[in-house]
Protein backbone atom coordinates (compact mmCIF):
# COMPACT_ATOMS: atom_id res chain seq x y z
CA UNK A 1 0.00 0.00 0.00
CA UNK A 2 3.01 2.62 0.81
CA UNK A 3 4.15 1.77 -2.62
CA UNK A 4 0.83 2.18 -4.11
CA UNK A 5 0.32 5.76 -2.43
CA UNK A 6 4.02 6.90 -3.08
CA UNK A 7 3.54 5.78 -6.87
CA UNK A 8 0.61 8.24 -7.09
CA UNK A 9 2.03 10.88 -5.77
CA UNK A 10 4.53 11.05 -8.54
CA UNK A 11 2.04 10.99 -10.68
CA UNK A 12 0.08 13.95 -9.34
CA UNK A 13 3.24 15.66 -9.27
CA UNK A 14 4.77 15.06 -12.81
CA UNK A 15 2.40 17.83 -14.02
CA UNK A 16 2.16 21.04 -12.39
CA UNK A 17 0.36 23.70 -13.62
CA UNK A 18 2.73 27.06 -13.70
CA UNK A 19 0.94 29.78 -11.18
CA UNK A 20 -1.95 31.87 -12.43
CA UNK A 21 -2.91 29.36 -15.29
CA UNK A 22 -6.53 27.75 -14.69
CA UNK A 23 -7.67 25.12 -17.03
CA UNK A 24 -10.98 26.07 -19.05
CA UNK A 25 -13.32 24.65 -21.15
CA UNK A 26 -14.97 22.59 -19.14
CA UNK A 27 -18.35 21.96 -17.75
CA UNK A 28 -18.44 25.17 -16.44
CA UNK A 29 -18.58 27.09 -20.29
CA UNK A 30 -20.79 24.37 -21.72
CA UNK A 31 -18.42 22.57 -23.36
CA UNK A 32 -16.14 19.75 -23.05
CA UNK A 33 -12.77 19.64 -25.40
CA UNK A 34 -10.95 16.30 -25.75
CA UNK A 35 -7.70 17.82 -24.61
CA UNK A 36 -6.58 20.51 -22.28
CA UNK A 37 -6.83 24.21 -22.12
CA UNK A 38 -5.59 26.66 -20.08
CA UNK A 39 -4.91 30.38 -19.93
CA UNK A 40 -3.09 32.55 -17.85
CA UNK A 41 -1.16 35.33 -16.82
CA UNK A 42 3.07 35.96 -16.75
CA UNK A 43 4.97 38.35 -14.99
CA UNK A 44 6.73 41.08 -17.42
CA UNK A 45 9.03 40.84 -14.08
CA UNK A 46 12.10 42.42 -15.78
CA UNK A 47 10.10 45.87 -16.60
CA UNK A 48 7.34 45.88 -14.03
CA UNK A 49 8.57 44.34 -11.15
CA UNK A 50 5.84 45.77 -9.29
CA UNK A 51 3.43 43.46 -11.31
CA UNK A 52 1.08 46.71 -12.85
CA UNK A 53 1.30 45.20 -15.86
CA UNK A 54 1.18 41.62 -16.88
CA UNK A 55 0.15 39.27 -20.48
CA UNK A 56 -2.66 37.18 -21.05
CA UNK A 57 -2.43 33.97 -23.00
CA UNK A 58 -4.50 30.73 -23.63
CA UNK A 59 -2.79 27.48 -24.15
CA UNK A 60 -4.61 25.07 -26.39
CA UNK A 61 -2.49 21.82 -26.39
CA UNK A 62 -2.03 19.96 -29.33
CA UNK A 63 -5.20 17.40 -30.00
CA UNK A 64 -3.54 14.12 -29.85
CA UNK A 65 -0.18 15.74 -28.19
CA UNK A 66 2.00 15.07 -24.45
CA UNK A 67 1.89 18.61 -23.04
CA UNK A 68 5.83 16.64 -22.20
CA UNK A 69 6.97 15.59 -25.34
CA UNK A 70 9.77 18.21 -26.14
CA UNK A 71 9.34 18.02 -29.98
CA UNK A 72 5.61 19.34 -30.10
CA UNK A 73 5.91 22.69 -31.55
CA UNK A 74 4.51 25.63 -29.51
CA UNK A 75 2.83 27.92 -32.32
CA UNK A 76 2.29 31.34 -30.63
CA UNK A 77 -0.13 33.44 -32.68
CA UNK A 78 -0.11 37.30 -32.39
CA UNK A 79 -2.94 39.61 -33.66
CA UNK A 80 -2.57 42.89 -35.43
CA UNK A 81 -3.87 46.75 -34.80
CA UNK A 82 -1.86 47.54 -33.43
CA UNK A 83 -3.89 46.61 -30.10
CA UNK A 84 -6.25 44.28 -31.32
CA UNK A 85 -6.27 41.15 -29.00
CA UNK A 86 -4.57 37.41 -29.75
CA UNK A 87 -8.61 36.21 -28.54
CA UNK A 88 -10.01 37.43 -30.95
CA UNK A 89 -8.32 35.30 -33.96
CA UNK A 90 -7.95 32.46 -31.16
CA UNK A 91 -11.66 32.22 -31.21
CA UNK A 92 -12.49 33.52 -34.86
CA UNK A 93 -9.74 32.37 -37.25
CA UNK A 94 -6.90 29.72 -36.16
CA UNK A 95 -8.30 28.82 -32.73
CA UNK A 96 -10.38 25.31 -32.47
CA UNK A 97 -13.54 27.01 -30.87
CA UNK A 98 -15.70 29.67 -32.46
CA UNK A 99 -17.80 31.80 -30.65
CA UNK A 100 -21.73 32.12 -32.26
CA UNK A 101 -23.59 35.41 -31.56
CA UNK A 102 -25.84 33.60 -29.38
CA UNK A 103 -22.57 32.22 -27.34
CA UNK A 104 -22.49 28.48 -27.94
CA UNK A 105 -19.28 27.35 -29.13
CA UNK A 106 -18.74 25.49 -32.38
CA UNK A 107 -15.41 23.52 -32.93
CA UNK A 108 -12.86 24.29 -35.93
CA UNK A 109 -11.59 21.37 -37.47
CA UNK A 110 -8.48 23.31 -39.06
CA UNK A 111 -7.69 24.61 -35.89
CA UNK A 112 -3.56 25.20 -35.79
CA UNK A 113 -3.64 22.81 -32.20
CA UNK A 114 -3.62 19.98 -34.96
CA UNK A 115 -0.57 20.99 -35.33
CA UNK A 116 1.04 21.47 -31.94
CA UNK A 117 -0.14 23.50 -28.82
CA UNK A 118 -1.34 27.00 -29.54
CA UNK A 119 -0.59 30.35 -27.77
CA UNK A 120 -2.68 33.43 -28.08
CA UNK A 121 -1.37 36.46 -26.21
CA UNK A 122 -2.86 39.56 -26.22
CA UNK A 123 0.08 41.54 -26.46
CA UNK A 124 1.35 44.47 -26.14
CA UNK A 125 -0.28 44.87 -22.35
CA UNK A 126 -2.87 46.90 -22.06
CA UNK A 127 -5.09 44.94 -24.80
CA UNK A 128 -7.47 42.30 -24.15
CA UNK A 129 -7.40 40.86 -20.95
CA UNK A 130 -3.57 41.73 -20.96
CA UNK A 131 -3.51 44.54 -18.49
CA UNK A 132 -0.93 47.68 -17.93
CA UNK A 133 -1.69 49.59 -15.11
CA UNK A 134 1.38 52.46 -15.88
CA UNK A 135 1.60 54.69 -19.50
CA UNK A 136 0.96 52.86 -22.37
CA UNK A 137 3.25 51.02 -24.45
CA UNK A 138 4.34 53.55 -27.76
CA UNK A 139 6.28 51.11 -29.90
CA UNK A 140 7.19 47.74 -31.45
CA UNK A 141 10.59 48.38 -29.82
CA UNK A 142 8.82 48.71 -26.14
CA UNK A 143 6.58 45.87 -27.68
CA UNK A 144 9.35 43.49 -28.29
CA UNK A 145 11.14 43.62 -24.46
CA UNK A 146 7.95 43.08 -23.09
CA UNK A 147 7.01 40.24 -25.13
CA UNK A 148 10.55 38.20 -24.96
CA UNK A 149 10.02 38.99 -21.34
CA UNK A 150 6.49 37.26 -21.59
CA UNK A 151 8.31 34.15 -23.43
CA UNK A 152 10.74 33.35 -21.36
CA UNK A 153 8.67 33.29 -18.27
CA UNK A 154 5.75 31.39 -20.26
CA UNK A 155 8.36 28.69 -21.58
CA UNK A 156 10.37 28.23 -18.67
CA UNK A 157 7.31 27.56 -16.64
CA UNK A 158 5.85 25.24 -18.93
CA UNK A 159 8.97 23.28 -19.34
CA UNK A 160 8.46 24.29 -23.28
CA UNK A 161 11.82 25.78 -23.65
CA UNK A 162 13.23 22.90 -25.65
CA UNK A 163 10.52 22.77 -27.61
CA UNK A 164 10.49 24.19 -31.45
CA UNK A 165 9.05 27.11 -31.00
CA UNK A 166 6.84 29.66 -34.15
CA UNK A 167 5.88 32.75 -34.15
CA UNK A 168 2.88 33.41 -36.23
CA UNK A 169 0.47 36.40 -36.85
CA UNK A 170 -1.44 38.82 -39.24
CA UNK A 171 -1.69 42.09 -40.19
CA UNK A 172 0.29 44.66 -37.90
CA UNK A 173 1.71 41.12 -36.23
CA UNK A 174 4.10 42.07 -39.48
CA UNK A 175 5.51 44.79 -37.52
CA UNK A 176 5.58 42.69 -34.17
CA UNK A 177 6.84 39.36 -35.40
CA UNK A 178 10.56 40.06 -36.98
CA UNK A 179 11.22 42.59 -33.76
CA UNK A 180 10.48 39.68 -32.17
CA UNK A 181 12.44 37.66 -33.95
CA UNK A 182 15.10 39.66 -34.07
CA UNK A 183 15.42 39.96 -29.90
CA UNK A 184 15.11 36.32 -29.79
CA UNK A 185 18.00 35.65 -32.19
CA UNK A 186 20.06 38.24 -30.48
CA UNK A 187 19.64 36.74 -27.15
CA UNK A 188 19.93 32.82 -27.70
CA UNK A 189 21.69 32.94 -23.75
CA UNK A 190 17.69 32.70 -22.47
CA UNK A 191 17.82 28.93 -24.53
CA UNK A 192 14.39 29.57 -26.56
CA UNK A 193 14.35 27.30 -29.71
CA UNK A 194 13.16 29.94 -32.01
CA UNK A 195 12.50 27.75 -35.44
CA UNK A 196 10.52 30.18 -37.37
CA UNK A 197 8.06 32.75 -37.87
CA UNK A 198 4.65 32.66 -40.49
CA UNK A 199 3.11 36.21 -41.11
CA UNK A 200 -0.36 37.05 -43.49
CA UNK A 201 -1.09 39.94 -44.65
CA UNK A 202 1.58 41.75 -42.84
CA UNK A 203 1.76 45.53 -42.08
CA UNK A 204 5.60 44.98 -42.60
CA UNK A 205 6.37 48.51 -44.70
CA UNK A 206 2.56 50.70 -44.60
CA UNK A 207 4.31 53.14 -47.24
CA UNK A 208 5.69 51.35 -49.64
CA UNK A 209 2.38 48.17 -49.53
CA UNK A 210 0.17 50.68 -49.23
CA UNK A 211 0.83 52.80 -52.19
CA UNK A 212 0.83 49.64 -54.51
CA UNK A 213 -2.81 47.80 -54.07
CA UNK A 214 -3.83 49.32 -57.26
CA UNK A 215 -1.37 48.61 -59.35
CA UNK A 216 -0.54 45.35 -57.83
CA UNK A 217 -4.28 44.14 -57.88
CA UNK A 218 -4.95 45.35 -61.55
CA UNK A 219 -2.07 44.05 -62.86
CA UNK A 220 -2.87 40.69 -61.07
CA UNK A 221 -6.62 40.94 -63.04
CA UNK A 222 -8.01 40.93 -59.85
CA UNK A 223 -9.55 44.70 -60.30
CA UNK A 224 -11.25 46.49 -63.30
CA UNK A 225 -9.79 49.92 -64.57
CA UNK A 226 -12.70 51.94 -62.56
CA UNK A 227 -11.50 49.47 -59.51
CA UNK A 228 -8.16 50.51 -59.84
CA UNK A 229 -9.13 54.37 -59.68
CA UNK A 230 -11.08 53.71 -56.81
CA UNK A 231 -8.28 51.89 -55.28
CA UNK A 232 -5.79 54.87 -55.91
CA UNK A 233 -8.37 57.21 -54.72
CA UNK A 234 -8.70 55.17 -51.00
CA UNK A 235 -5.22 54.70 -51.29
CA UNK A 236 -3.84 58.48 -51.35
CA UNK A 237 -6.23 58.71 -48.47
CA UNK A 238 -4.58 56.47 -46.70
CA UNK A 239 -1.06 57.90 -47.30
CA UNK A 240 -2.14 61.49 -46.58
CA UNK A 241 -3.53 60.21 -43.46
CA UNK A 242 -0.93 58.49 -42.08
CA UNK A 243 1.73 61.64 -43.11
CA UNK A 244 -0.91 63.87 -40.74
CA UNK A 245 -0.96 61.76 -38.00
CA UNK A 246 -4.49 60.49 -38.49
CA UNK A 247 -4.04 56.72 -37.69
CA UNK A 248 -7.05 54.85 -36.75
CA UNK B 1 -9.25 21.36 -49.88
CA UNK B 2 -7.55 21.52 -46.48
CA UNK B 3 -8.42 25.35 -46.53
CA UNK B 4 -10.83 26.69 -44.34
CA UNK B 5 -12.79 29.91 -46.29
CA UNK B 6 -12.62 33.28 -44.48
CA UNK B 7 -15.31 35.86 -45.20
CA UNK B 8 -17.07 38.84 -42.85
CA UNK B 9 -19.64 35.76 -42.31
CA UNK B 10 -17.55 33.82 -40.19
CA UNK B 11 -16.06 36.82 -38.29
CA UNK B 12 -18.01 37.16 -34.44
CA UNK B 13 -17.59 40.81 -33.60
CA UNK B 14 -19.22 40.42 -30.19
CA UNK B 15 -17.03 37.05 -29.50
CA UNK B 16 -15.89 39.17 -26.30
CA UNK B 17 -18.82 39.52 -24.98
CA UNK B 18 -18.45 36.04 -23.94
CA UNK B 19 -14.69 36.36 -22.81
CA UNK B 20 -15.87 38.92 -20.45
CA UNK B 21 -19.08 37.40 -19.26
CA UNK B 22 -17.13 34.24 -18.38
CA UNK B 23 -13.49 36.03 -17.57
CA UNK B 24 -13.78 34.23 -13.79
CA UNK B 25 -13.27 30.82 -15.92
CA UNK B 26 -10.45 32.11 -17.69
CA UNK B 27 -8.54 33.34 -14.15
CA UNK B 28 -9.14 36.54 -15.24
CA UNK B 29 -9.20 39.61 -12.06
CA UNK B 30 -12.48 41.11 -11.63
CA UNK B 31 -11.49 44.70 -11.90
CA UNK B 32 -9.86 43.20 -15.45
CA UNK B 33 -12.12 44.09 -19.03
CA UNK B 34 -11.64 42.69 -22.44
CA UNK B 35 -10.35 45.76 -24.16
CA UNK B 36 -10.31 44.39 -27.97
CA UNK B 37 -9.10 47.67 -29.30
CA UNK B 38 -9.61 51.09 -29.92
CA UNK B 39 -7.77 54.67 -30.41
CA UNK B 40 -5.76 54.87 -27.19
CA UNK B 41 -3.52 52.32 -29.24
CA UNK B 42 -3.61 54.08 -31.95
CA UNK B 43 -2.67 57.29 -30.70
CA UNK B 44 -0.01 55.43 -28.37
CA UNK B 45 1.60 53.93 -31.30
CA UNK B 46 1.52 57.18 -33.98
CA UNK B 47 5.07 56.79 -35.23
CA UNK B 48 5.38 53.00 -35.03
CA UNK B 49 2.53 52.50 -37.50
CA UNK B 50 4.59 54.43 -40.31
CA UNK B 51 7.77 53.04 -40.17
CA UNK B 52 8.85 49.64 -42.28
CA UNK B 53 9.98 46.37 -40.69
CA UNK B 54 11.04 45.30 -44.17
CA UNK B 55 14.54 45.64 -43.19
CA UNK B 56 14.31 43.02 -39.97
CA UNK B 57 13.61 40.22 -43.12
CA UNK B 58 16.35 38.17 -45.06
CA UNK B 59 14.71 37.58 -48.20
CA UNK B 60 15.66 33.39 -49.01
Amino acid sequence: MKYLLLGFAVLTLSFCLPVDATPFFNSKLGYNLSYKAYSGYEKIDWYFPEQTARMYYSLWQGVGDDIKDKSVPIIIWLQGGPGAASQFGCFNEVGPLYIHPDGKLQENGYSWSNRGHLVCVDQPVGVGFSYNRGKPVTDTYEASLHFTNFLHNFLSEWNFLENPLYISGESYAGHYIPSFARFLMANVSLGINLRGVMIGDGYLDPVNQMNFYDSMTYTAGISSLSAREQTTSVQNQALLNLFSGRYQ
Amino acid sequence: MNFRKYDQDNINPNYWKFLNDNKKQFGVPDDVNYVEDGDAMYKAFGKDISMSFAAELEWV
